[in-house]
């Protein structure tokens, strides 16, 4: 079906090209370039990218062709009058010859070379997480196979939703160590082994405390390893899912119970189970629900009447779903004094939803992370295109303004000096330029 | 499900011909036309490649070339609008001033 | 107060800074901002100047040197350890100069603004003017003698500028100022010479041109200690007791001066020649001539000493030892005494000295107008009156005497020199004199009674009489100024009474008040007449500057030639030397033309009757005129008394304690004048200069008095008479001076000029040298270059690869179709090659 629909699409896709080529008319030439365009973004949509189909349809079909269809309308310039050029004799033959080799070198390039690889040899490296649950462990660093992979992870039993980020990890199986501020964590102590999942974003939680290790006042409980799969992707628009791990030692399974807003038990008689005997160390699946505020109880499965927390919080709000996330219920303890009572506690990791491929989300998200900046540049270009496209084919001529006529000095001819100073004409009659004389003329009116 | 290959294959057919109507169209708005197939060629190559890779890096980057290709598309215009008013013609073989 | 020395450079800075303004932007500032500029400028100068004597009163009149920021080094050479820093002298014979001449020069500024009113270089004379100032304050103030040489040309430039500043004046006025400007540029380049000619001796003998090293001028006054006379004082005037003087150690000795019973009271001594610890190098010219004069008269005591014996020696055997011992003392002095070698010349210490004085005698000739340069001064008054005022009678004339003051270490051991001087000055003084009694140009008149004057100052400078000279050169710039300016009133009087004349008869007669202009000189003193009543201020002030310049009691200019005459007469009679004689006898003949020309010209001026119309309609000055008049008057009757021989009474001694009194002015100076004397009050002198100066007056007034002016012809009444008639017009045409210079010099100058000119120049090398030798032979050689060489092979050479070039590029343009298609083809064939090229490695393997 999908091959057919390639085939089919494809087809036209060429033969509208084809037919672009050939038609006289500009116009058919458009029509058949705008068909092209329109089968482009079908392929789009076959390859996961319905963002980039949409914006060929608008973009490309809607304004890009209406505007070349537009200048083909306003200058009424169907057919190309002109002389008949002959750049030179053999162009049409050396054309073709040149496309064709063009052609035949991709298609080597592509199918024979070896250089462009047609397999799909990525593999996503996994992610993965640590959250500790144990109520007997101080904050550790993490080890995985002798490698710091998390440092400092506190005992959670924070009533508010926690965020978790990932950090990357190669896929392959691990021993996980523990250690810290505490003296017999001096040395990485190994608390067990994993196995990490390609292409996965995993979630380690270190529960229990069933082994006591060290001596003392540095007496700590060793805890016990689990690692599961989260799944962020794929959630419907304004779901939540939610996954739920039993780390609760003091029941061997629980159930969990919708026990209505009033949180009795005995007054709601359509109690409605949930989820029913989830064991002790594994996660449940994984379900989706729509918003509003969740209304469950957690029971052991043993004594469903027994309601051992329910996902009020102390203070009696409610737990709201919200949508796009991924929502992982921990249903541990925690230690009420010295003697080691245990009392249940419920811890929320909520992570928001990985984007579909190929969805506006997940554009946006890298074209306005990772390519702010050439992003930015396009616009800026897209302005300056604007600005030159007015410029070019605005008609009105701005005519140089002329110059401010500037006055020339021009200093007097010594000729004309002597003049002044003589009181005799020295420019006309060159005979009468003064000579030294004695000084009987410099006599001021004497005798 | 259809191969990469195939897009690929399918984009070298539309890019060749894109070439071959730069090559043979005498107007300028043909020619335009033909390049903005080329361009929609590699877009497709683009997009192919990131369905392989699973990155959307590729439709980023055909995101940039649409936005581009809108931006030449309105100064050629109004290039050959420009020439068309000065020269009453859109064939692009006469338009050989910078001949040597 | 320490600090206000510092204020010396900025006293150069205004004065330049305002001409600058002035000649760059004076025209579009307009003629109120130019005045106001230049004259600010000048104004300031005064304050400057005031503010150092200021710090000289306040640290015991001890000279500053400052270094400027500026040209610290300004003239080095490094290779003969040559340096040469712009330095400033502040010391009290500067600042002296400093006074009067920014005090005058502000008044005179000032009187400017009105006399110059709607001249249309109005702001380039007052560019000229502050150019003046900067100059004449650059040579007073520069420490050494190349920084007064600076000052000493740029004046001399200013004067030729302003000389000549109505260059343009139509109808051949404006070619007689040019040529006075020329005539007194080139009298004055003359002078320079020898200006140049002593530098030169100077750097020599000296290795120096510095007055006084810094070094100098640090030693403490107060460590120096006074001392009677009494003990040193035994050969009279001007006796000098220096060198080693045990008791006062190495860095100061002392001077002892003046005259048993000239004076009472001893001024702190000078400072500077300690030998002994100070090496040669670290003194300036004038302590290095005081030392090696001691080490040269040293030498001669030697020598002295054995013909002593030998004049003693009574037998035949003791004459032969004592003529050994003479020829022994002969050689030892030999080595003794410093001797510099010029040429094939050995020349002593003093005959160097004698050299270099007179040398600078040549310069001060010239710029202050003595025989035999004097000639250009009276032609001088061709230019704007305040220029005359300013330049040609108060400040750049006394130059030549401040260089000669400033310089009194080497004229005082220079006897010769000093006589010389003496017959100089003293012979100008009699000889402008008597000119000026033939003269009827009121400018003009002035003008050699302002030569005459300068000859009392050389004759003073010639008896040793430096502060007396100094004395007269203050008095006389202000005295003279006021008449000069006076003059300028009268003038601007008559031309504007002849202005308002000529606009009234225009309506009746025009025609004949035409002609009446052309034959109208303002200057002339036969229009003048009775102008006392028409123009009362310029009158009253004049006749205080008449009787400042006569020497009539109380007036300044009786002090002062007082004074010069009191020196010369302790000169002669006290010491019986002849130029003291000489000088006495010679200035008083010139006291009495003094008083009778100037009485002379203010009966024909101000007495009597109007004998032009002009002169009826003569009126009074604006006050910016007349107000530097009033004020120079009154220190015509005042300025006097800075240096009066007697104590005045205790009320002005209380307020004006210093400035005012007994000799003020002359123990000033003695922080700067090394050799000088003070003369006590000589009443004989007094007496005898009074009555001549009264006597003369009266002379005056008996032969030109009332309407006895000018007689009827329009002549002098000495001219007139029959028995004076021959000296007056001795008189009259200068002593044919002017004349005696044509034939003897520039007539036969101007004919080996038209020799070398018309002969050698033109017919010779022009004619013959040029046309035959150079122009043919040029024309043969460059044709056998330009045809086959340059034709041939460099045109051919560059023709050739032009060809070449065209044709390939001819072929290489078809490329370049034009068609955008073909361009598309050649890009699609590039990618084309670019791919195949990738592939390459691929497919080989």
């Amino acid at each position: 079906m999908e091959v057919a629909l390639f085939l089919i699409v494809g087809m036209i896709a060429v033969a509208a090209a084809v037919g672009m080529l050939l038609v006289k008319q500009p116009v058919h030439s458009a029509l058949l370039l705008i068909t092209n365009f329109a089968c482009v973004a079908f392929l789009y949509l076959m390859l996961d990218a319905p963002f980039l189909a949409m914006v060929q349809i608008a973009v490309y079909a809607g304004a890009i062709m209406v505007l070349f269809l537009f200048v083909i309308m306003l200058l009424g310039a169907d057919k190309v009058a002109g002389e008949n050029t002959h750049l030179f004799k053999q162009f049409s033959l050396v054309a073709v010859g040149v496309t064709v080799a063009f052609f035949l070198a991709v298609s080597y390039a592509f199918f024979e070379s070896g250089s462009i690889s047609t397999e799909t040899t990525r593999e996503a490296s996994p992610m993965v997480r640590v959250l500790n649950v144990a109520p007997y462990l101080p904050a550790v660093d993490v080890y995985a196979n002798g490698e710091l992979i998390s440092e400092g992870v506190q005992y959670n039993a924070a009533p508010e939703r926690n965020e978790m980020s990932y950090i990357a990890l190669e896929p392959g199986d691990y021993e996980i160590a523990i250690g810290g501020e505490n003296p017999v964590l001096a040395e990485p102590f190994p608390i067990g082994t994993i196995t990490v999942e390609p292409e996965a974003l995993q979630t380690i939680v270190m529960y229990g405390a069933t082994t006591v290790f060290g001596e003392g006042v540095d007496q700590i409980g060793l805890p016990q390893l689990a690692i599961f799969s989260d799944s962020l992707a794929d959630i419907r628009n304004g779901m939540s899912r939610i996954a739920v791990f039993n780390a609760y030692s003091e029941a061997d399974a629980i159930n969990i119970i919708d026990v209505g807003s009033d949180f009795l038990i005995g007054a709601n008689e359509d109690i409605q189970t949930v989820l029913a005997d989830l064991p002790y160390g594994e996660l449940s699946n994984m379900a989706e629900f729509g918003s509003g505020s969740l209304t469950w109880a957690f029971v052991p499965t043993s004594n469903t009447d027994d309601i051992l927390r329910t996902t009020r919080d102390e203070t009696g709000g409610e737990y709201e779903l919200v949508g796009g996330t991924y929502q992982l219920m921990v249903f541990s303890e925690r230690a009420t004094d010295v003697e080691g009572t245990l009392e249940p506690v419920t811890v929320y990791v909520v992570n928001s939803a990985i984007p579909d491929f190929g969805s506006p989300e997940a554009i946006g998200e890298s074209l306005f992370v990772e390519y702010a900046l050439p992003f930015e540049v396009v616009a800026l270009l897209l302005l300056a295109s604007m600005v030159g496209a007015i410029v070019l084919t605005q008609r009105a001529i701005i005519k140089p303004k002329p110059g401010r006529p500037m006055r020339r000095k021009v200093s007097r001819p010594l000729t004309s000096v002597i003049s002044s100073q003589t009181g005799t004409d020295v420019r006309t009659e060159p005979q009468n330029v003064p000579q030294l004389e004695a000084p009987e003329t410099s006599e001021p009116a004497g005798d | 499900m259809v191969e990469i290959e195939a897009y690929v294959v399918l984009s070298m057919v539309l890019f060749t011909l894109g070439a071959m109507g730069v090559l043979f169209r005498k107007n300028a708005i043909l020619v335009f036309m033909s390049v903005e197939l080329m361009l929609n060629a590699a877009n497709l190559a683009l997009v192919a490649f990131a369905r392989q890779w699973n990155a959307v890096d590729g439709h980023i980057f055909v995101f940039f070339v649409i936005t581009v290709a809108a931006a030449e598309v309105a100064i050629g215009l109004a290039l050959i609008v420009t020439i068309f008013r000065t020269k009453q013609s859109i064939n692009i073989d006469d338009l050989h001033l910078m001949e040597g | 107060m320490e600090s206000f020395a510092q204020l010396a450079p900025a006293i150069i800075l205004f004065p330049a800074i305002g001409a600058f303004i002035n000649f760059f932007w004076g025209a579009r500032l307009g003629e109120r901002n130019s005045a106001i500029i230049g004259t600010f400028a000048s104004g300031m100068t005064f304050v400057i100047a005031f503010s150092l004597l200021l710090y000289l009163s306040n640290n015991g009149f001890r000279p500053a040197v400052i270094n400027p920021p500026i040209f610290g080094s300004w003239i080095s050479i490094d290779s003969i350890n040559f340096d040469i820093s712009w330095q400033t002298r502040v010391d009290t014979l500067s600042v002296t100069m400093m006074m009067f001449v920014t005090f005058v020069g502000t008044l005179i500024h000032i009187y400017a603004i009105g006399y110059m009113h709607g001249d249309p270089l109005f702001s380039r004379f007052f560019a000229y003017l502050n150019l003046f100032l900067t100059f004449m304050l650059i040579l007073i103030t520069g420490n050494n003698f190349l920084m007064m040489f600076v000052g000493w040309e740029g004046v001399g430039l200013c004067s030729y500028l302003l000389i000549g500043f109505w260059w343009d004046k139509p109808d051949g006025v404006g070619w007689n100022n040019s040529n006075a400007a020329r005539k007194a540029f080139i009298a004055n380049r003359i002078g320079d010479f020898g200006v140049l000619m002593a530098i030169f001796l100077i750097f020599w003998t000296f290795g120096t041109l510095d007055f006084y090293k810094p070094a100098e001028t640090a030693v403490d006054y107060a460590s120096v200690g006074h001392h009677g006379d009494e003990d040193h004082a035994t050969e009279g005037e001007g006796t000098h007791e220096e060198g080693v003087a045990a008791e006062e150690g190495e860095t100061a000795g002392e001077e002892a001066h003046g005259e048993e019973e000239s004076h009472g009271e001893v001024a702190v001594p000078l400072y500077y020649y300690g030998t002994a610890g100070v090496e040669l190098s670290q003194l300036g010219a004038f302590g290095q001539a005081e030392v090696l004069m001691v080490e040269y008269k040293s030498a001669n005591e030697v020598v002295e000493a054995a013909e002593a014996v030998l004049a003693d020696a009574q037998t035949e055997d003791d004459r032969a030892a004592a003529e050994l011992g003479v020829d022994e003392a002969e050689a030892v002095a030999q080595d003794l005494r410093p001797n510099f070698d010029i040429g094939p010349f050995n020349l002593n210490i003093q005959t160097m000295l004698v050299l270099i004085t007179l040398f600078m005698l040549l310069g001060a000739t010239g710029k202050s107008a003595q025989i035999p340069l004097f000639v250009w001064l009276p032609d001088a008054m061709a230019g704007p009156t305040p220029v005359s005022a300013l330049i040609h009678a108060a400040t750049m004339v006394t130059a030549g005497v401040y260089m000669m003051v400033r310089s009194n270490a080497f004229f005082y051991h220079a006897e010769l020199t000093s006589f010389l001087v003496t017959i100089v000055g003293a012979t100008t003084a009699v000889v402008a004199g008597f000119i000026a009694i033939g003269q009827f140009d009121i400018k003009r008149v002035l003008a050699y009674s302002t030569v005459s004057q300068l000859g009392f100052m050389v004759a003073a400078v010639g008896i040793g009489a430096y502060p007396a000279a100094m004395f007269h050169m203050v008095t006389h710039a202000f005295f003279k100024a006021l008449l000069f300016l006076g003059s300028g009133s009268v003038i601007h009087g008559m031309e504007h009474g002849h202005h308002h004349l000529h606009e009234h008869g225009h309506d009746d007669h025009g025609d004949h008040h035409d002609e009446h202009e052309e034959e109208f000189d303002p200057q002339d003193m036969r229009n003048m007449g009775g102008l006392r009543k028409k123009m009362p201020i310029t009158y009253w002030t004049y006749l205080f500057g008449t009787l400042a310049l006569a020497g009539i009691w109380p007036f300044a200019g009786f002090w002062s030639k007082d004074e010069i005459l009191a020196d010369s007469w302790l000169v002669g009679f006290a010491d019986g030397e002849l130029r003291g004689y000489i000088a006495l006898g010679m200035l008083f003949i010139a006291a009495g033309f003094t008083a009778f020309y100037m009485w002379r010209q203010i009966e024909m001026v101000f007495h009597g009757e109007a004998r032009h119309e002009a002169a009826k309609h003569a009126h009074e000055s604006p006050p910016s005129m007349t107000i530097p008049l009033m004020i120079l008057g009154f220190f015509s009757l005042t300025i006097g008394f800075i240096n009066i021989p007697t104590p005045l009474s205790s009320i002005f001694s209380f307020f004006l304690s210093g400035l005012v009194g007994e000799h003020s002015l002359a123990n000033f100076l003695e922080y700067s004048i090394t050799h000088f004397h003070i003369p006590d009050f000589q009443p004989v002198i007094a007496i005898a200069a009074l009555s001549m100066g009264l006597g003369a007056i009266f002379f005056a007034r008996s032969i030109y008095g009332g309407t006895k002016a000018i007689n009827k012809d329009g002549k002098d009444p000495l001219q007139a008479s029959p028995s004076t008639g021959q000296v007056w017009a001795l008189a009259n045409k200068r002593m044919y001076w002017d004349e005696i210079y044509w034939a003897i010099l520039i007539n036969p100058f101007i004919r080996i000029g038209k020799f070398l000119a018309n002969v050698i120049d033109w017919e010779f090398f022009h004619d013959y040298f040029h046309d035959k030798v150079l122009h043919r032979g040029f024309v043969t050689v460059g044709n056998l270059l330009s045809k086959p060489f340059d034709i041939g092979i460099i045109d051919g050479a560059v023709n050739g690869v032009g060809w070449v070039v065209g044709r390939i590029s001819g072929g290489m343009r078809r490329v370049q179709t034009g068609y955008v298609r073909t361009y598309a083809l050649a890009l699609l064939l590039g990618v084309v090659i670019v791919i195949v090229l990738m592939l390459l490695p691929m497919i080989q393997n």
